[in-house]
């Protein structure tokens, strides 16, 4: 088994398990169903980039470009932005839910749509 | 050419800005744009031509070109412009919305003409198109009233939805002939009508000359549309829109005259719509809904005559056209004066008015003579034409009974109009009423006269207005010139048996109207639009409701659900991967990603919120394995320190709310069935990437120039806070705003129970 399609199939299993979650009542689930998402895109950048191991893009000295067969900087400037702004939507999105739950009483979304028509 | 267009639409906007000053004027003075119009019309020479690139990047040209069909049309529309306009400010007179009809009236007569000049297939649309918004504006003019701005309504919803088959058209015709201009496509016809997409164009240019021309079955509109003032009713349904379509039907016979669909869809429905109209025609007993009517089945005959597509019969339709105009127009603006003198359109309250309105019995009778068809009047020379056209050809006699249909109603309508309101006797006398006023009066006399006029001209009828227009639509010569008297014929023969039984269907009007009353619970054109009206608006309404239930679950589904079926559906159409090796996995990577699965399992499945928690974070711990394995540094420190905050944030949160009561989900199954397809199509997406060869030349530049240009070793550093610094100074807005409004949160207090 080559080391794509093992991470291949990573990515698959961390995109299911996170819609999955997405899809449960609590809100709680449904938050570390988007940290999993999250992750699994991030995955996905990295796996479509040409995966090379061991050489990270830093010249060294002497040098004017890291060796060919470092690793796409690219991908990585693109994940590393990704990370953090999911950590930023995360962070905003657990203290709206502690907020919503302290004042609507329960972390059932169905209830919580009820509330909101009512 | 551009000259009247320009005259058009300058003194439209003229007329809109200067009302004020304007309506000071007396009828004559502001009908002189107009007349302006006119002059430059005639002034227009055969084969005049103008072309500007207007998107020239999408082949779209502001094409205009004066052809003997252009010609004759745009003579029609600007002649009869002159005494509308002339009418309309008569019948208007004293009103302060006199300039905004004239300006409208204006802005459509310019549409009308830029229609008629068009060359370029998408000049011709936008024309066409400008012309169904302004006919919206005239017909809804008397805006405070409800059924007028329903009729606008319809009328535009009709029409416009035909515009928008016949751009589809027009479109797919220009595509199968590789150009958009008429003459062109005329050319390279034999080519064009043996494309198998060929039957698509024809329907759906059909379905706009159709719908434009009132052609059955969406006739229904026209009659609706009379809830327009006189003039307008005058002008846009007797001589100009609703020939729109017949005009671009005969227009496009050189290009689609031989395509499959065209000749039998006109003529079977030109032939609905004949018997349509004209039975409908004498079940009405308002004037103008009669003469709505009429004009329908005249419409059908026009669309049976250029269908059948012979030159005697494109030369019968081009000389019906003419004669139509004239007296369609006159009879119309003459119903407005009875109207607007007596105080009614009712026919069974109108009678002996000659004796009141000479003026106007003189005008009526000349137009209804010639609508009846009596000899040596123009309409009398159309339809021997028109039967004669349709004799020649074995395959095409039976459409003599449509035509004779067209013949009897027509005829009875001419008797009511001509004779009825003018001879006929009626229980009130009309003692008070006088003749309207001259501005409205030189309109139906000039039509009227020219009905006979133009048949004793009959060299210069033929010579200057029929042939260049004919020649222009095809490129046989007609066998069978205008003229005032054909002989004693089988035709004529035709015509007195029309003219018998108009007598007598005429004289039994007042009983087929009783009938119309007891019909009209059949259901009508206008039903059926409101009913699919109706349905459109309760089937969105249902649609809504069903799609935006307001649960966030759902939304989600159908998000995810809309992003995975390109790469889902790939993948169950082509289910093979490609492959193209790879590398061997190493025994000690194996750890990290056998975790990283583990854990994200554990968590979808686990009961206990903290657990998954944890499992989020050997998540996170094993990405940054994976990214520390493949020389990303930089990635797996940030995404360990990212985590660990993630972990504690959750924590933090988790603990303060309440657990969640456990509770049944019905929809568990149906979810992980869901997660697991989406899963199985990121996976087959993510390993067919692999399999393509990647090629960055933006990361290749990167990596050399990092160092000359950015002065960093660390390319990743150097693109987040160089190359990209843009993007990274929006990704601390992004925090920022996240951390305010976190702190925003918590510092708003929160009454328990109570909505904020």
């Amino acid at each position: 088994m080559t080391i794509e399609a093992l991470l291949a199939v990573t990515v698959g299993v961390l995109f299911g398990a996170g819609v999955y979650l997405l899809l449960r009542r609590t809100v709680v689930r449904l938050l570390i169903g988007l940290a999993l998402v999250g992750n699994a895109a991030n995955l996905l950048i990295f796996v479509a980039a040409s995966l090379r191991r061991g050489v990270p893009p830093i010249a060294s000295v002497g040098e004017t470009a890291p060796p060919a067969s470092a690793a796409d900087p690219l991908a990585q400037a693109l994940i590393l932005t990704a990370i953090v702004i999911s950590f930023g939507v995360l962070g905003f999105a657990l203290a709206l839910t502690d907020k919503t739950v302290q004042s609507a009483g329960s972390t059932d979304l169905d209830d919580l749509v009820e509330e909101d028509s009512s | 050419m551009l000259a009247a267009l320009g005259i058009c639409f300058l003194s439209a906007l003229g007329l809109a800005l200067g009302r004020r000053w304007c309506s000071r004027l007396s009828p004559w003075w502001v009908s002189i744009p107009s007349l302006l119009v006119f002059g430059a019309v005639l002034g227009v020479p055969q084969g005049a031509a103008f072309r500007w690139p207007w998107l020239p990047e999408l082949g779209v040209e502001f094409g205009l070109r004066a052809d003997g069909l252009g010609r004759l049309f745009a003579l029609l529309i600007a002649g009869i412009g002159v005494l509308i306009q002339v009418y309309a400010a008569g019948y208007f007179q004293g009103k302060a919305s006199r300039e905004r009809l004239l300006a409208l009236l204006l802005l459509f007569e310019g549409a009308m003409l830029g229609l008629a000049y068009s060359e370029h297939l998408l000049t011709l649309f936008a024309f066409w198109e400008l012309t169904s918004v302004a006919s919206f504006l005239l017909i809804g003019f008397d805006h405070g009233q409800e059924k007028a701005r329903k009729s606008a309504l319809q009328a535009l919803t009709v029409t416009s939805a035909g515009g928008l088959a016949l751009f589809a058209g027009l479109l797919l015709l220009g595509w199968i002939g590789g150009t958009y201009e008429l003459t062109a496509l005329a050319r390279d016809s034999g080519e064009i009508v043996s494309h198998p997409a060929i039957g698509w164009a024809v329907a759906l240019i059909l379905l706009g000359c159709l719908t434009k021309s009132a052609q059955f079955p969406f006739h229904f509109w026209l009659p609706g549309a009379m809830a327009a003032p006189t003039p307008v009713s005058a002008y846009l349904h007797s001589a100009t829109m609703v020939k729109a379509g017949v005009f671009l039907a005969a227009r496009l016979t050189p290009v689609l005259g031989e395509a499959p669909l065209w000749t039998p869809a006109l003529v079977v429905l030109g032939s609905a719509t004949v018997v349509a109209g004209g039975v409908a025609a004498l079940l009405q007993s308002d004037l103008k809904l009669v003469l709505a009517y009429s004009t329908v089945h005249a419409l059908g005959a026009l669309m049976v005559l250029v269908g059948v597509g012979t030159p005697n019969a494109l030369h019968a339709a081009i000389a019906l056209m003419c004669s139509h105009a004239l007296y369609k127009g006159a009879l119309f603006t003459i119903v407005g004066c009875v109207d607007k003198q007596a105080g009614t359109r009712a026919l069974s309250e109108l009678g002996g008015l000659a004796r009141r309105m000479p003026w106007s019995a003189a005008a009526a009778g000349l137009a209804s003579l010639s609508l009846i068809g009596g000899v040596a009047f123009a309409g009398f020379t159309s339809k021997e034409l028109a039967f004669k056209s349709v004799l020649e050809q074995p395959q095409t006699q039976g459409l003599v009974a449509v035509l004779l249909v067209a013949a009897l109603s027509g005829g009875a309508v001419a008797l009511l109009l001509g004779y009825e309101v003018f001879w006929g006797r009626a229980e009130r006398l009309f003692e008070d009423v006088r003749e309207a006023p001259p501005p409205m009066l030189v309109g139906p006399l000039i039509l009227s006269v020219a009905g006979v006029a133009l048949p004793l001209a009959s060299g210069f009828w033929e010579n200057s207005l029929i042939q260049p227009a004919l020649r222009s639509v095809t490129s046989a010569p007609s066998s069978k010139p205008v003229q005032l008297w054909y002989g004693f014929d089988l035709v004529l023969g035709l015509s007195v048996l029309s003219w018998l039984s108009a007598w007598a269907v005429y004289r039994r009007h007042e009983a087929l109207v009783r009938l119309g009353r007891a019909l009209s619970f059949l259901p009508s054109g206008t039903q059926v639009y409101e009913l699919f009206w109706k349905g459109t608006l309760g089937g969105a309404d249902l649609l809504t409701r069903r799609w935006q239930n307001g649960r966030l679950r759902w939304y989600a589904v159908v998000t995810v659900a809309s992003v995975m079926a390109a790469p889902g559906l790939q993948f169950s159409w082509a289910p093979g991967l490609p492959s193209a090796g790879g590398t061997a996995v190493r025994a000690f990577e194996a750890l990290p990603v056998v975790s990283v699965v583990a854990a994200a399992l554990y968590a979808a499945a686990t009961r206990t919120t903290f657990a998954a928690v944890a499992a989020l974070g050997v998540v996170g711990w094993g990405l940054a394995a994976i990214y520390v394995d493949f020389g990303a540094p930089d990635l797996a420190l940030t995404q360990l320190v990212v985590e660990a905050l993630t972990v504690v944030l959750f924590v933090f949160v988790v603990q303060r709310i309440p657990s969640a009561k456990p509770h049944r989900d019905p929809w568990r199954l149906a979810h992980a069935v869901f997660a697991t397809l989406v899963g199985l199509a990121v996976a087959g997406l993510a390993y067919a990437v692999t399999q393509t060869t990647p090629h960055s030349k933006i990361s290749d530049w990167h990596a050399a120039n990092s160092l000359a240009e950015g002065f960093g070793r660390n390319v990743v550093n150097v693109i987040l806070v160089d190359f990209r610094a843009l993007d990274t100074l929006g990704e601390i807005a992004v925090l920022a705003v996240a951390a305010i409004g976190v702190v925003a949160m918590y510092r708003t207090k929160v009454r328990k129970g109570v909505e904020p």
